[in-house]
């Protein structure tokens, strides 16, 4: 807690009647769920702001990170996943099933805290908090990246290894199609039908997900603040956090199950 | 649906440094009575390749010093010394031997805090994996084998559990609950147990169909019975790649909270704490993290290799 | 003689696996005329998929799999002037010949079409990869017409169709019309009937047999049900552990056959009694196919075999003998063993 002040036993009072602490446990929750209804969702203890103000500035600069670091999951995870398969004999594909195998089982943190240690401090060439320029965008992006690039690298592998072995795939072969057409017409399709929505499903992690890595660079993002509404014990901001990061899953949720209902011909949905 | 998440939860098939096992499509060729003798667990076991072998005996050296830490440490991990804070690495301190990982910044021993901290949080984890496994595989069964509302309740609570983002939840149950370790121990044991269950439950479901959970369903066993003797049995070796998949997740799990502050609190070490805690003087003193950081690496490192490699042994016998 | 179309000489195919090799063909030897029909036979275990796969080069995944070994000779002669040794071609090579001259059929239809795309492009896809002259929009002409030879009604519609929305007798068809739209000389079929039911076995065989006589395609199938070879074959290659070990044309095999494995097969078949005719008990063949990593020593079949002798049966395996129609045997005994 920062330095408590002497208050009076009358703002006390004030305060509590204010956020309803004075009230029983039940009565609170019906008072949060009127509050709700009429779009108040109260007001933080510590910052002394709206706390849908303060969420909406946050969650713009965790969308920043997030809008960056999905693409870069993508276009390296699944590549790598692919390479790993159709080349595992090889070093290019033992060495990317590494890179994935690395992101996976070394934590985030400290993946991080190498990072900064090599690129800040000692090549002294990235800097390592805040968000004030392009540069700074660049650790955070990767750290936030490195899970899910890894998921997705082990998923494709073992989705693809799944499909190459089906009998579809022989089919294909026997009816003397070249290997390219092969892998990027038959196979690839059919891998990446599940691989899309498992990216959507990533969606949650690296929204609500990223308190290690806005904690590590002091990134002004929502997760950031959910902590520290935790550490301070500001109830209000850390409701409203809830709130927000449950309905962006559900509404990730659902649209991935869309996502998923389209683009699978075998789907069809029950008018 | 159920299908589709299946598979994201699962983690994937086999993988292994060694570029993953590789199922030969020669072999769906040939009849199943041509798949040779069925080679013998224990040669597959004994047939241990040289980086699990490493593995293993690095966990073992762990485990030691963590079972036997006040015996083994140089320094106590408590006993501060504000003249000394910050201290690199040292060989020989007088005629004892050196602080090999230099001190903290409140003047502790980095190496023998690094030994309790591998205690806490090894423990810790421990006691998670067993809470969650025995709930995890309790549920699993229960619903693979009961049906009905049963499993519906338990598939509602693991597609809830899924949603949310770990962190959230943790963060949930420490407001409600406080601070402290057996919070903790709870918390992560019961977000945990749903990969468990989720797995077990679809073993369960294939074995359940089995002719001889038919057989002794004729016979007049009870579901009780069945799930002890016929059941377990079978689950056994999924359980066990389970248990040394989850460990190192777990820890991680745990030296993430308290490396964000919200685990173990202070003054207990451990190894997620005090790189958090060594964060702030990275730039001067790095060996204050560094340790740490690498025990941590290692151990998962190590369980997850041995967790991979358990996973191929047991894969002939495992449905896929 | 004419040269065939189709020759296989002293084939064999080893598996090498972590805990052994595992001998699948031992050297068999059989050809394949223009026009005719020839019925590889044998139990599960015999040899006879990994046969078929050898020969369009499908053994292991993707055609050439390290831990196959594969010797022999296999000749195809499309003509007089052109003669391609399949197990030296490259893969390239193999590929062009693959959907174009030599087609094949697989057992499970449920499975063998890819998901994602509509039957009318798979189809399509075989005669873009191999005419390049065609277009697409002619390319998916020839498959609506595929798809009317092979009995399907509504071509037009079919060609939009997804697999899963048609039943397994359809999709074995379609699989026919994929194997068949570039006419090729050659169409292998394995087990194509064992995963449907009766009546649309019969079916499929009909219709098998009548695009063979329209499009002069040579058919080699697969397969363990004797019934079937009775009905489409002209001349039956018998398998057994890998080996050969019987050859000759339908009526030799049915009503002389000279192998004691054969014979054995042919006595049990159950069989309507006439009327007055009191019913005999089945006389299977008794034991089990042996392991192909763990055979017997001598000839495989020895240990089941009714007339086996210890002298030379349980010790050498035996060599071809050729009777003067061409019937070809693999067996000590087999002049001994004529009248029985």
């Amino acid at each position: 807690m920062w330095g408590e002040e002497a208050i009076s036993a009358e703002d006390w009072q004030k305060m509590e009647e204010f956020y309803g602490f004075d009230k029983s446990l039940p009565e609170q929750y019906f008072l949060y769920l009127r509050w709700l209804a009429r779009g108040d969702f109260g007001v933080s203890i510590i910052f002394r702001q709206p706390v849908v103000e303060l969420y909406t500035q946050a969650f713009g600069n965790t969308l920043k990170l997030a809008v960056l670091a999905l693409p870069l999951s993508v276009f390296v995870g699944i590549p790598l996943g692919i390479i790993g398969v159709l080349k595992r004999r090889s070093l290019a594909g033992r060495l990317a099933m590494t890179f994935a195998f690395i992101g996976y089982a070394v934590p985030n943190f400290i993946l991080a805290i190498t990072f900064i240690l090599v690129f800040s401090f000692t090549l002294k060439i990235l800097p390592s908090m805040g968000d004030a320029t392009v540069w700074h965008f660049i650790i955070p992006t990767i750290m936030l990246s490195t899970g899910t690039t890894a998921a997705l690298a082990r998923y494709t592998r073992s989705t693809m290894l799944d499909v190459l072995s089906q009998d579809y795939v022989r089919t294909a072969r026997a009816k003397g199609l070249s290997e390219r057409i092969v892998i990027f017409k038959h196979v690839l399709r059919n891998v990446l039908i599940p691989v899309v929505t498992v990216i959507g499903l990533q969606v949650p992690t690296l929204v609500g997900g990223s308190m290690i890595v806005e904690t590590i660079f002091s990134w002004p993002g929502i997760d950031r603040l959910i902590i520290g509404s935790v550490l301070n014990r500001d109830y209000p901001l850390l409701e409203f956090g809830v709130l927000f990061i449950g309905s962006i899953v559900v509404i990730v949720n659902i649209f991935a199950d869309i996502l998923y209902v389209l683009i699978d011909p075998r789907i069809q949905v029950e008018a | 649906m159920a299908e589709k998440e299946l598979k994201i939860d699962e983690g994937d098939k086999p993988l292994s440094l060694n570029g993953g096992a590789s199922k030969e499509a020669a072999v769906s060729v040939l009849p199943p009575s041509a798949t040779v003798a069925k080679i013998s667990l224990w040669k597959r076991i004994l047939d241990i390749p040289l980086s699990v072998r490493l593995c293993l005996i690095i966990i073992i050296i762990m485990a030691f010093a963590a079972v036997f830490a006040p015996w083994v440490v140089p320094y106590d991990p408590n006993v501060t010394n504000i003249m000394e804070r910050n201290a690199p690495p040292s060989l020989i301190k007088g005629e004892r031997i050196g602080h090999l990982f230099g001190i903290d910044q409140l003047g502790r021993d980095i190496l023998s805090r690094c030994v309790y901290g591998l205690r806490v949080s090894v423990g810790i984890s421990l006691v998670c994996m067993v809470i969650g496994s025995l709930v995890g595989v309790t549920l699993g069964v229960i619903s693979g084998l009961l049906g009905g509302w049963v499993d519906r309740i338990v598939a509602i609570l693991v597609d809830f559990q899924l949603a949310v983002p770990y962190i959230l939840m943790v963060l949930l149950g420490i407001i409600a609950f406080g601070f402290g370790i057996p919070v903790l121990v709870g918390l992560i044991g019961f977000i945990r147990w749903k990969t468990h269950t989720r797995l077990i439950r679809g073993q369960v479901l294939s074995i359940r169909e089995s002719p001889f959970v038919e057989a002794a369903r004729a016979l007049g066993g009870s579901n009780f019975q069945i799930a002890i003797r016929h059941i377990l049995p079978n689950i056994a070796s999924m359980l066990i790649v389970l248990l040394t998949m989850n460990f190192p997740r777990i820890l991680l799990l745990e030296s993430s909270l308290s490396f964000l502050g919200i685990g173990v609190q202070p003054p207990t070490a451990s190894l997620g704490r005090m790189v958090g805690e060594g964060r702030n003087y990275m730039a001067s003193a790095w060996w204050i993290v560094i340790p740490p950081s690498g025990f941590i690496v290692l151990i998962t490192l190590c369980m997850q290799i041995i967790g991979d490699w358990l996973r191929d042994v047991f894969d002939v016998r495992l449905e896929r | 003689m004419q040269s065939a179309l189709l020759e296989v000489n002293d084939l064999k195919i080893e598996f090498m696996m972590r805990t052994g090799t595992v001998r699948a063909v031992q050297g068999i030897s059989f050809q394949l005329q223009r026009g005719e029909t020839v019925c590889l036979v044998g139990e599960t275990g015999s040899g006879k998929s990994v046969t078929a796969l050898s020969i369009i080069g499908l053994v292991g995944t993707g055609g050439r799999s390290h831990n196959v070994r594969i010797e022999g000779d296999i000749v195809y002669r499309p003509n007089k002037t052109k003669e391609y040794h399949m197990l030296e071609l490259f893969p390239e090579e193999m590929r062009s010949l693959r959907g174009r001259e030599i087609s094949m059929i697989f057992q499970e239809p449920m499975t063998c079409m890819n998901p994602v795309f509509t039957v009318g492009n798979q189809i399509a896809e075989v005669v873009i990869r191999h005419e390049a002259t065609k277009t697409k929009h002619e390319a998916l002409r020839i498959a609506r017409e595929m798809i009317q030879s092979v009995g399907i009604p509504e071509a037009e519609l079919r060609l939009k169709s997804f697999p899963h929305q048609l039943s397994g007798g359809m999709r074995q068809r379609i699989m026919i019309a994929m194997a068949l739209a570039c006419r090729p000389a050659i169409l292998i079929a394995d087990e194509p009937t064992a995963a449907l039911d009766v009546t649309i076995q019969a079916q499929i065989l009909n219709l098998i047999q009548r695009l063979q006589s329209e499009l002069g395609t040579s058919v080699l199938f697969i397969t363990h049900d004797l019934g079937v070879v009775a009905q489409i074959a002209d001349r039956v290659v018998v398998m057994y552990a890998g080996r050969d070990v019987e050859t000759g044309t339908v009526d030799e095999i049915f009503h002389s056959p000279l192998h004691p494995y054969t014979k054995s097969l042919l006595m049990s078949i159950p069989r309507l009694c006439k009327p007055g005719e009191k019913p005999e008990r089945l006389t299977p063949i008794g034991g089990t196919v042996p392991n192909p990593a763990d055979l017997p020593p001598g000839c495989a079949f020895h240990p089941r075999c009714l007339w086996a002798t210890d002298a030379r049966c349980s010790r050498e395996e035996p060599e071809v003998e050729v009777s003067d129609t061409g019937h070809s045997v693999r067996c000590w005994r087999w002049r001994d063993l004529q009248e029985v």
